[in-house]
C-alpha cells in the first residue's frame, strides 16, 4: 500500500526544494551556482574563510578539482553554473570538456569569474588572462618585490609579502566603507593591456614596485616596473560579465586574511590586514551583489499625448522616459543619479540631453525633435566606472511636414492672392466688354 | 534534472505531483474515487509513439465494475493541464463480443465536469454503449494525440548537430480510479536514447522503453519521468491556414490554401553554409526539412503554388484514380525557427463533392482538415464560399468547432457570397475526415451573371450607334 | 416558277442594294478592322514574357514603382502624397511622395479602381504587369492619328502597323516592365500628335489639349524636357524658315502657358519650369513670339518700310540686350540654376565617364552601338532617310516637326542606349511616310496601266515619278517592275514582322529576375536565387534589419524582402552611395566600422561565379571603386588592378583579394568545385582559378547562400566582448 507512494513524495520534495531555489534565484540579475577549481583540495581548508564569506551570501559552491575527467561548464548548450572561481593557478590543463576557450565562451556567455594566479601561473592561466586583457609577467620565475612598501609582518623576508594600499576610488567595487588597513599581496605582477578599454587596476603596486626573480641578482632592467604593475585588475566584458584576476592566490588565503599588518616604515599596525573586506568587497562586485542595473519599460510620446507614435514630424515637442533600478543583493532599488543622458541620434547625436530622475527609478527629459527627417534612434549609452553598462536604442523615424500642415495664409503673399484675383476679374470685364460693345 | 527545472512545463507538473501525492494520501478514505465509485481498472497498457513530431498514445484499459456497486454508464480519464493543452484528439473503442466476432464500436468522448478531478487535472467521461452491469468487465481501447509535446532540448543547435528532445509524462496512468496492474511503452525513434528516469521496474530494448509492470496503484497517483532522445522527424508547425472552398455552380470547386510554415523544432543557431549542406547531405541540417507532401482529392486540376514574390518553380504532381500527391519544396530549406509562408491552389470537378440531399437541399462533401502530411496545424479556418443567392447555409462537422457566416466579393459579384467560417485549433491528420455544407440554391441564379455580361454589352453597343446617330458640333447651327 | 423566281430576286433587289455599302464605308471598315487588328497585336506581341515566364514584374526599377503603387492603392492619394518612406536609404529615408513622377502609378492605381468599380477583382499586380502593353496598343490608335496628320490615313495605319511591333520600343513595353516609359512614350506621343494638330488648326481646343496631354507626360516621366525643348526649337525654326502664322502663335502661346502651370504642380518638378536651365529655351522662345507678334502689328500699323526698319533695329537689340542680361543675372544669382549632369552627359557624350561615374555606370547609359540599332530598327533603319526624302519632297509645318523629331531623336538615340525609346515613334512614322507613299504610288501606277494605258499614260508616268524619278514615255516592262518592286517591299515587311516576333520572344522578354539557361540535355533550367534570397530575407531576418547591398539590388530587396536598404536604385544621394562603395571595397575590420556606423546588420552581394551568370557584383566591383573614391580618395582604383588589368586569380593585387567584396563572394568558394576537370575554386564567369582560397572572415559570418550561389547573405557580429 505504502510502497508506490513512497518515490512519489521524495521525487516531490527533491523537486520542490530545488524548483524553490530556482524561485529565488530567478529574480536577481546572475544564478547562485559557482564552480570552483582547485589544484588540491587543501585549498578548499586554506581559502575557507573567503569560501564561507561566498557561501554565507546565498552562493552555493561546488568544488572540483581542475583535472577533474568529468568536468564540464555546459550540458546540451545550457550552463551548469553561473559563475566561476579558478584558484588552479598551476595546473597545466583542465580536465573533462574544459579548456581555455570553454572557460573564454562561459565569460561570453554572461558569466563571471575570479581568477587568482600565482608565482607558478601555468600557461592555461596565463593564457585566459591574456584574453581577459591582462598580461602577467612573462618571467615565469618573477614575482613583485617592493623594498619600501612591504609588510613588516615577518622579520626576515625577500620583501615579496607586499603590504598594497594604491586601491581603486570606486564605492561601487569596493564598497561604500573604505579600506584603511593595506592589503596584503604576494605573487606575481601583471599589466592591462592598453589596447583593451574594459580593464581596470584596482589594486596596484606602489611606483617603488618591480617585478623581477627574488632568488636570483637582477641581470637585466625589469620589464614591468612601478605602478604601471597592477596586482589585482578587473574586467566587465560588453555583455557585463565580470572578471576578477589576481596575482595571488594568497591574497585570499585565511592566512592573510587573518593576519595582522605593519607596513614597513609606518608607525601604526593594523591588527587585521584590509584583506577580508577587500576580498568580500570585490567578490560581491563579481558577481554582480553590486553595482548591476537594469533599465526597464522606455517610454516616448509627443507632450500632451500618452501612446506611443510610430513616427514623429520634424519639430515635434516629445518626452522620453526610462526606468532605472540597482541590484543591492536582495532586491531591486530605484537608482539614483544626475549624470544619465538620452542621445537623439542619426549617425551623430542631434540632441544630447541630461535626465532628471524622481528619485523613484524614472529618469525622464523632453525635448524638441530637430528640423532635420530621416530615420532616428533614442540612444542612452551610460557606462558609468563600476556599473554594469546600459545601452539602449529605439529607432524612430522622423517625417517631414504634410503638404497641409504648413501655414495656410502668407501674409507676404497677399499681393500675389490679389493679382491672380484682380486678374481674373479683368479677363471677364474684358471678355464682356469684347463681346458686347458695338 | 537540473536543466530541465529553468523550463515552464516543470513547474506545472510540479503542482500535478503536489496534487497527486495529496490525493494518494489522501486515498485511504473511500469519498476519493469520484464519478462513479466501484469502477476499477484491472489492467492498463499504455503506448506511447514519439517516432514523429507528433506524440500517438494508445491506451488499453480493462474495466471492471464492483459487484455491490450500481450500473456504470460512463468510465472517466483524466488529463493533466499541460496534456489538456496539447491534447488534439481522443477517440475511444469498446471491444464487444466474444473471441469470434470481437467489434470494436466507437464511442463518444467528452469532457465531464461532473466529477471534479482533484486540482488541475481534468477528467474526460467515456461514455459506454450499454451500461456496464456490476461484477461486470469490459475492454476500452483508446487513442489520443499530444500536439507541441517534444520539447527540444538543447533548444538551439548548430548545422552540424542533430536534434534532442525532452519528452514528459508519468509512468503509470493518471486515472481517478483504482488500477491493479498496468505497463507503459515509450517507443523512440532511434537507438539514440540520451537519458531516460528510472521507475523500477524499467526496461530498455533499443529504441523502446518500459516502464511496469506496476501493480496496485491509488487514484490519481503520478512518478513523472523524462525521456531525452533524437528526433531529426521535420518537425513541420503549420501557424495558421486559410483554406477558402469556392463552389461554382458551372461545374468547379475551387481550393485555395494559405499556408504560414514553420519549423518548430530546435531554433537553428550560428551560420548556415551552403557548401556544407549541398556536400554533406546526410549529417548536415538533419533535423531540417527542404520538401513538402500534401496528398489532394483525385483528379485535381490547374494546380498552383506560389507566395507573395510570384510563382515558386519547384513542385511535382502524382495523380491517380484515388488521390494526387503534390510534392513541392520551400524556396530554401527550412531550419529551426525558419519560417515560410506560401499558397496552394487548385480546381477541382464539381460533381465529385456536391449533392442533392433529400430534402431537396444542396451539400458539399468536402474534406476537414490540412492536406499536408503528418503536420500540426495550429489554427485552421476554413471558408466555404456558396455561390451568389444560396440560403440558408448550415455545416456539419463532426467535432467541436467554432462557426460564422459572412460575405465575400468576386467577380460580378453584386449581393455577396454567403460564407460559411469554420475554426478549430490544434489540428492533427486525424481530423482530416468528411464534413458537410447544406445550403438552399435557386438555379435561376446561375443565369444572372451572363445575363449581365449581356446586358453591358448591348448597352455598349447601343451607345455607340446612338453616338454615330448624333451630331454635336455647334458649326452647323451657327450656318444654318 | 422562274417568274415566281423573278419575282423573289427582285424582291431581294432593293434589300441587297441596301446591305451592299459604298465604297466609303467599305474604306471606313476597313481601316477600322485594320487598326482593331493591330491594336490587338501591339498588346498580344507584348506577352511572350508572360507566357515564357510568369505574370510578375520584371527588372529593378519597375519593382519601385509596383511598392508605390501598392501603396497608393492601400493608403489613397493623400498619404502617397506626403509619403516619407523610412525603409529606405536608411538612415536618411526618402521622401517618397516628393520625389518621383507619380503618373504611371496613379494611373495603375486608377485603372484598378475602375476594374474593381465593374466588379472585376483583379490584383493590382496584374494590373501593372499589363499597363505597359496596354499603353503600348493605345500608341498605335496615336501613331495612326498623327500619321494621318502628317501625311494620309494610309501613312497613319503603317505607322501603327510599324510601331505595334517595333523592337526599340516592345523592349521597354513588354508586360511586366511596369516603368515609366510604358506609358510616357504613349504621353509623348500624344503630345506632338497634339500640338502638330493644334498648329494645323490653330485651334485652342488642340492647344489645350496638348498641354494636357503635356501634363500627362510631365507626370509620367523626366524624359519631358525633350518636349519643352524640342518644341521651342521647332517653333524657331519655323520663325527662321518665314513660316510664322497666327496658327503657331496661338498652339504655342496656350500649349507652353497652360503646360508650364499644369507641369509645376508635380511635386518632382516644381518650380523647375522657371529656374533650371533646361527650362530657359522655352521660355525664351515664348517672349521671342510676342516680340515677333508686336514687330507684326507694328509693321501693320505704320505701313513704311524704312521707318520699320529702323524700328525692328532697336528693338531686337533691345530685346537681345534684355535677354541675355536677364539669363546671365538670373545664372549668376542662381535664381536660374544650371544644367543638369545628365543633360550635359545628353549633349557631350563623353562628359559622364569622367564627371558623373554613377550615370557611367549604368549599362544603358552607355552610347549606342550599331549592332543594337539594327537590332531595334532593322529595315527602318533604311525607310527612315527615304522618309525624309518624302517629307522634304512635301514640306509643311507637320513634316518639318516629323523631320526634327527624327533627327533629334536619332542624335539622342546614339548617345544614349535607352533613348532608342524616344526615337522608336519618330522612325516608325518617317518609315511610315516612305512606305506608304512607295506603295501608293506603285499601286496606282499598276492600276491606272492595267486599266487603259494610252489615255491614263501621263496620270501613270505622273504617278511613275513620283514613284521612283522622272521617266518621259511608259517603258514596256514598267507594269512587271512595278509589281516585282511591290512584292519586294512586302519581302522587306514580312522580314521585318518576323524580326521582331523573334526578338520579342528571344531577347526581350525575360524579367531579370529569374535567369533561364539551357540544360545539359537542352532542357530549360530556371535561377530563381534572387527571390529565395529576398524571400528569406522576408521570413528570416528581424523586421528592422538593415541590408547593405550595391544599389542596384536595392529597389528589389525593398520591395520583395521588405527589408530597410542603405542604398537603392534611385541615386540622389552620391556620398551614401560611395560610403557603401567604399565598405565593400576596403579591407574588412575598416569595413566593419563603416557598417557599424551605418548599423548595417546583414551585408547582400550577388555572385555568378558557380552558374556564369556575369552580370554579378565582382564585374561590378571596379564601378565600386571608382564612385567610392570618387567622394573618398582613400580609395584609389590602382590598387585593385595590376598594371591596368583587372583580375581574380593568383595574379590579383593583395588589396583586391582582402577587400570585403571579394571575401564575401568567395567565401568558402576554395572548396567547391564547380565544373568537371577543373581545379576547385574555379569562377565560371572569370574563367580562373580564384587567387584566395582560404578566405577568414571575423567580423561577418554566413547567414544564408542560395541554391546557385548567386545570392550570398552575410550577418554582421556584434562587437567583439572582451576588448
Amino acid at each position: 500500500m505504502a510502497a508506490p507512494r513512497l518515490p512519489v513524495l521524495f521525487l516531490l520534495l527533491a523537486l520542490l526544494v530545488v524548483a524553490c531555489r530556482g524561485e529565488a534565484s530567478g529574480e536577481g540579475p546572475r544564478g547562485r551556482k559557482v564552480l570552483v577549481l582547485v589544484d588540491d583540495l587543501a585549498v578548499r581548508s586554506s581559502h575557507s574563510a573567503f569560501f564561507g564569506s561566498l557561501q554565507a551570501r546565498g552562493l552555493d559552491l561546488e568544488f572540483r578539482l581542475a583535472d577533474d575527467p568529468k568536468l564540464s561548464l555546459h550540458r546540451y548548450g545550457q550552463y551548469l553554473y553561473d559563475g566561476l572561481v579558478l584558484f588552479a593557478p598551476s595546473t597545466p590543463r583542465f580536465g573533462g570538456s574544459v579548456d581555455q576557450n570553454a572557460v573564454l565562451e562561459f565569460i561570453d556567455a554572461g558569466h563571471d569569474m575570479i581568477l587568482a594566479a600565482d608565482s607558478s601561473a601555468s600557461d592555461l592561466i596565463r593564457g585566459i588572462a591574456t584574453e581577459c586583457g591582462v598580461d602577467f609577467d612573462e618571467d615565469p620565475e618573477a614575482m613583485v618585490i617592493d623594498h619600501i612598501n612591504y609588510a613588516s609582518t615577518e622579520v626576515e623576508g625577500d620583501h615579496t609579502l607586499i603590504a598594497g594600499d594604491d586601491l581603486i576610488e570606486s564605492d561601487v567595487i569596493l564598497g561604500s566603507k573604505k579600506i584603511d588597513a593595506p592589503v596584503l599581496f604576494r605573487g606575481i605582477g601583471h599589466a592591462a593591456n592598453p589596447s583593451n578599454s574594459l580593464v581596470l587596476k584596482v589594486l596596484s603596486a606602489s611606483p617603488s614596485a618591480y617585478s623581477a626573480n627574488p632568488k636570483t641578482k637582477l641581470a637585466s632592467p625589469p620589464s614591468l616596473t612601478g605602478s604601471a604593475i597592477s596586482l589585482v585588475s578587473v574586467m566587465q566584458a560588453r555583455n557585463n560579465a565580470r572578471v576578477l584576476i589576481s596575482g595571488s592566490l594568497d591574497l585570499f588565503s585565511n592566512r592573510f586574511l587573518k593576519s595582522s599588518v605593519k607596513k614597513a616604515g609606518s608607525k601604526l599596525s593594523h591588527e587585521k590586514a584590509g584583506n577580508e573586506q577587500f576580498v568580500t568587497e570585490t567578490s560581491k562586485w563579481v558577481f554582480h551583489e553590486r553595482g548591476h542595473l537594469k533599465a526597464v519599460n522606455v517610454k516616448h510620446h509627443k507632450i500632451g499625448e500618452t501612446n506611443e507614435p510610430s513616427m514623429y514630424r520634424i519639430n515635434d515637442d516629445l518626452e522620453y522616459s526610462v526606468e532605472i533600478y540597482e541590484w543591492s543583493g536582495t532586491s531591486w532599488k530605484p537608482y539614483v543619479a544626475d549624470d544619465v543622458q538620452v542621445q537623439f541620434y542619426m549617425m551623430s547625436p542631434y540632441v544630447l540631453k541630461n535626465m532628471s530622475t524622481d528619485k523613484k527609478g524614472v529618469y525622464s527629459s523632453s525635448f524638441k525633435v530637430p528640423d532635420v527627417y530621416g530615420v532616428f534612434q533614442f540612444k542612452v549609452e551610460y557606462q558609468k566606472l563600476g556599473y554594469t553598462g546600459l545601452s539602449l536604442a529605439k529607432q524612430i523615424p522622423v517625417r517631414p511636414y504634410r503638404h497641409n500642415e504648413y501655414e495656410r495664409f502668407i501674409t507676404s503673399a497677399y499681393p500675389y492672392y490679389a493679382a491672380s484675383f484682380s486678374t481674373m476679374g479683368a479677363f471677364f470685364i474684358f471678355s464682356i466688354a469684347y463681346l458686347y460693345h458695338k | 534534472m537540473a536543466p530541465s527545472l529553468h523550463s515552464l512545463p516543470t513547474t506545472v507538473f510540479l503542482l500535478i505531483l503536489a496534487v497527486a501525492v495529496a490525493s494518494a494520501a489522501a486515498a485511504a478514505s473511500p469519498s476519493s474515487p469520484p464519478g462513479e465509485d466501484g469502477i476499477r481498472v484491472v489492467a492498463a497498457e499504455k503506448r506511447i509513439d514519439l517516432t514523429g513530431p507528433i506524440v500517438k498514445v494508445f491506451l488499453t484499459l480493462k474495466v471492471q465494475n464492483a459487484a455491490s456497486a450500481s450500473e456504470a454508464s460512463y468510465v472517466l480519464l483524466a488529463f493533466t493541464p499541460t496534456e489538456v493543452q496539447h491534447l488534439a484528439i481522443v477517440k475511444a473503442t469498446r471491444a464487444e463480443g466474444k473471441r469470434k466476432k470481437k467489434t470494436y464500436v466507437p464511442l463518444p468522448v467528452e469532457p465531464s465536469h461532473l466529477a471534479d478531478a482533484p486540482n488541475g487535472a481534468s477528467l474526460y467521461a467515456i461514455l459506454l454503449s450499454t451500461p456496464l452491469k456490476p461484477a461486470e468487465t469490459t475492454t476500452l481501447e483508446l487513442f489520443y494525440v499530444l500536439t507541441h509535446s517534444l520539447e527540444p532540448f538543447p533548444a538551439e543547435i548548430t548545422q552540424s548537430e542533430s536534434q534532442l528532445v525532452y519528452y514528459r509524462d508519468s509512468a503509470v496512468i493518471l486515472s481517478p480510479y483504482h488500477v491493479l496492474e498496468q505497463a507503459t511503452y515509450i517507443k523512440m525513434p532511434s537507438n539514440r536514447v540520451e537519458s531516460f528516469t528510472r521507475v523500477d521496474p524499467t526496461s530498455r530494448s533499443g529504441p523502446e522503453v518500459k516502464y511496469g509492470t506496476y501493480s496496485n496503484q491509488l487514484p490519481n497517483s503520478y512518478l513523472p519521468i523524462l525521456v531525452h532522445f533524437e528526433n531529426n522527424h521535420p518537425f513541420a508547425v503549420v501557424e495558421e491556414l486559410v483554406r477558402k472552398v469556392e463552389i461554382s455552380h458551372w461545374g468547379n470547386v475551387q481550393i485555395t490554401e494559405q499556408y504560414k510554415l514553420r519549423h518548430g523544432g530546435a531554433r537553428h543557431k550560428g551560420v548556415f553554409s551552403r557548401l556544407e549542406y549541398q556536400s554533406r547531405q546526410s549529417i548536415s541540417g538533419a533535423s531540417s526539412f527542404k520538401n513538402l507532401l500534401a496528398r489532394l482529392p483525385p483528379r485535381v486540376h490547374s494546380v498552383y503554388y506560389r507566395d507573395e514574390i510570384g510563382n515558386i518553380s519547384s513542385s511535382h504532381l502524382r495523380s491517380d484514380s484515388y488521390k494526387s500527391e503534390l510534392e513541392f519544396e520551400p524556396r530554401y530549406p527550412l531550419f529551426g525557427g525558419w519560417h515560410c509562408t506560401f499558397t496552394i491552389g487548385y480546381g477541382m470537378p464539381l460533381q465529385d463533392f456536391l449533392f442533392q440531399a433529400d430534402d431537396g437541399r444542396r451539400y458539399a462533401n468536402l474534406t476537414f482538415g490540412c492536406p499536408l502530411l503528418d503536420t500540426v496545424v495550429d489554427d485552421l479556418t476554413i471558408k466555404v464560399v456558396l455561390p451568389e443567392g444560396s440560403k440558408s447555409p448550415e455545416a456539419v462537422v463532426p467535432f467541436l468547432t467554432e462557426q460564422h457566416l459572412e460575405t465575400s466579393y468576386s467577380y460580378l459579384d453584386v449581393v455577396g457570397r454567403t460564407t460559411v467560417v469554420i475554426k478549430k485549433k490544434n489540428v492533427v491528420g486525424e481530423h482530416n475526415v468528411p464534413f458537410q455544407v447544406y445550403y438552399e440554391f435557386n438555379p435561376m441564379f446561375m443565369l444572372a451573371e451572363p445575363l449581365m455580361l449581356i446586358s453591358a454589352l448591348l448597352f455598349l453597343f447601343v451607345t455607340c450607334i446612338a453616338y454615330l446617330h448624333m451630331d454635336l458640333s455647334i458649326g452647323k447651327s451657327q450656318a444654318s | 416558277m422562274a417568274a415566281a423566281s423573278a419575282a423573289t430576286t427582285s424582291a431581294l433587289e432593293p434589300l441587297l442594294r441596301s446591305l451592299r455599302l459604298k465604297t466609303k464605308q467599305q474604306e471606313l471598315l476597313l481601316r477600322v478592322s485594320a487598326l482593331a487588328l493591330i491594336y490587338v497585336l501591339a498588346f498580344a506581341v507584348r506577352l511572350f514574357s508572360v507566357l515564357r515566364y510568369e505574370s510578375m514584374i520584371h527588372e529593378f526599377d519597375p519593382y519601385f514603382n509596383y511598392r508605390t503603387t501598392l501603396y497608393l492603392t492601400e493608403h489613397g492619394y493623400g498619404e502617397f502624397w506626403n509619403w516619407f518612406d523610412s525603409e529606405s536609404w536608411y538612415p536618411l529615408g526618402r521622401v517618397v511622395g516628393g520625389t518621383l513622377f507619380p503618373g504611371l502609378m496613379v494611373t495603375a492605381a486608377l485603372l484598378h479602381r475602375l476594374l474593381h468599380a465593374l466588379s472585376l477583382a483583379v490584383h493590382i499586380r496584374e494590373v501593372c504587369v499589363l499597363t505597359a502593353p496596354f499603353f503600348a496598343a493605345n500608341t498605335t490608335l496615336v501613331a495612326y492619328a498623327f500619321g494621318r496628320e502628317i501625311w494620309d490615313s494610309g501613312a497613319g495605319l503603317v505607322a501603327a502597323a510599324l510601331i505595334a511591333v517595333c523592337p526599340g520600343y516592345i523592349s521597354r513595353s513588354v508586360a511586366g516592365s511596369y516603368d515609366n516609359e510604358g506609358v510616357a512614350i504613349f504621353a509623348l506621343l500624344l503630345t506632338f500628335y497634339l500640338f502638330v494638330r493644334a498648329v494645323n488648326t490653330g485651334s485652342l481646343a488642340w492647344a489645350l489639349a496638348s498641354a494636357f496631354g503635356y501634363f500627362y507626360m510631365v507626370s509620367a516621366w523626366g524624359g519631358y524636357v525633350f518636349i519643352i525643348n524640342l518644341l521651342p526649337l521647332y517653333v524657331l525654326v519655323l520663325l527662321v524658315t518665314g513660316r510664322y502664322s497666327q496658327r503657331l502663335y496661338v498652339a504655342y502661346n496656350c500649349m507652353y502657358i497652360l503646360g508650364m502651370l499644369l507641369g509645376m504642380q508635380i511635386r518632382f518638378v516644381g518650380f523647375q519650369h522657371v529656374q533650371s536651365g533646361e527650362h530657359m529655351a522655352a521660355m525664351g522662345v515664348f517672349f521671342l513670339l510676342q516680340v515677333f507678334f508686336f514687330l507684326d502689328w507694328v509693321k501693320y500699323m505704320l505701313n513704311d518700310v524704312k521707318l520699320f526698319k529702323s524700328f525692328l533695329r532697336i528693338t531686337l537689340t533691345c530685346v537681345i540686350t534684355v535677354g541675355t542680361l536677364a539669363l546671365g543675372i538670373g545664372t549668376a544669382s542662381g535664381y536660374i540654376s544650371p544644367w543638369t549632369g545628365r543633360f550635359y552627359s545628353l549633349l557631350d557624350p563623353t562628359y559622364a565617364k569622367d564627371h558623373i561615374p554613377i550615370i557611367a555606370s549604368v549599362s544603358e547609359h552607355q552610347p549606342t552601338a550599331w549592332s543594337s540599332f539594327m537590332f531595334d530598327f532593322h529595315i527602318l533603319l533604311f525607310l527612315f532617310p527615304a522618309g525624309l526624302y518624302f517629307c522634304f519632297k512635301r514640306l509643311s509645318d507637320a513634316t518639318i516637326f516629323i523631320v526634327m523629331y527624327g533627327l533629334t531623336s536619332m542624335y539622342f538615340a546614339g548617345v544614349m542606349v535607352r533613348l532608342i525609346l524616344v526615337a522608336a515613334p519618330a522612325v516608325c512614322l518617317i518609315s511610315a511616310i516612305a512606305v506608304s507613299a512607295t506603295m501608293k504610288n506603285l499601286t496606282t501606277l499598276i492600276r491606272t496601266k492595267s486599266k487603259s494605258p494610252q489615255t491614263t499614260s501621263g496620270k501613270a508616268t505622273g504617278s511613275k515619278a513620283a514613284a521612283k524619278g522622272a521617266v518621259d514615255q511608259p517603258l514596256p516592262f514598267q507594269h512587271n517592275v512595278a509589281i516585282a518592286l511591290l512584292l519586294g517591299a512586302f519581302y522587306l515587311l514580312s522580314r521585318y514582322a518576323i524580326h521582331c516576333t523573334w526578338v520579342t520572344s528571344e531577347a526581350y522578354s525575360s524579367p531579370s529576375i529569374v535567369l533561364s539557361a539551357r540544360g545539359h540535355n537542352g532542357g530549360r533550367v530556371i535561377f530563381d536565387d534572387y527571390r529565395e534570397a529576398y524571400y528569406w530575407l522576408r521570413q528570416n531576418t528581424p523586421t528592422d534589419a538593415k541590408i547593405m547591398s550595391w544599389w542596384d539590388y536595392g529597389y528589389q530587396i525593398t520591395a520583395m524582402g521588405n527589408r530597410t536598404v542603405i542604398v537603392d536604385n534611385n541615386t540622389w544621394n552620391n556620398t551614401h552611395i560611395a560610403t557603401v562603395g567604399r565598405a565593400m571595397s576596403s579591407y574588412e575590420d575598416e569595413a566593419y566600422e563603416i557598417m557599424q556606423s551605418l548599423d548595417v546588420n546583414y551585408v547582400l552581394v550577388v555572385f555568378g561565379g558557380v552558374t556564369g551568370y556575369s552580370s554579378d557584383d565582382i564585374n561590378k566591383f571596379l564601378w565600386m571603386v571608382r564612385i567610392g573614391g570618387g567622394v573618398f580618395p582613400v580609395i584609389k582604383e590602382p590598387d585593385y588592378l595590376v598594371n591596368g588589368e583587372y583580375r581574380v586569380d593568383k595574379g590579383a593585387s593583395h588589396k583586391m583579394l582582402n577587400c570585403l567584396m571579394y571575401k564575401l563572394c568567395y567565401y568558402r568558394f576554395g572548396e567547391l568545385t564547380t565544373e568537371y576537370g577543373k581545379p576547385p575554386g574555379y569562377d565560371r564567369v572569370r574563367g580562373v582559378e580564384i587567387g584566395n582560397k582560404d578566405v577568414k572572415l571575423e567580423y561577418l559570418e554566413e547567414a544564408f547562400t542560395t541554391s546557385n550561389w548567386i545570392v550570398r547573405i552575410y550577418k554582421v557580429k556584434p562587437p567583439k566582448n572582451r576588448s
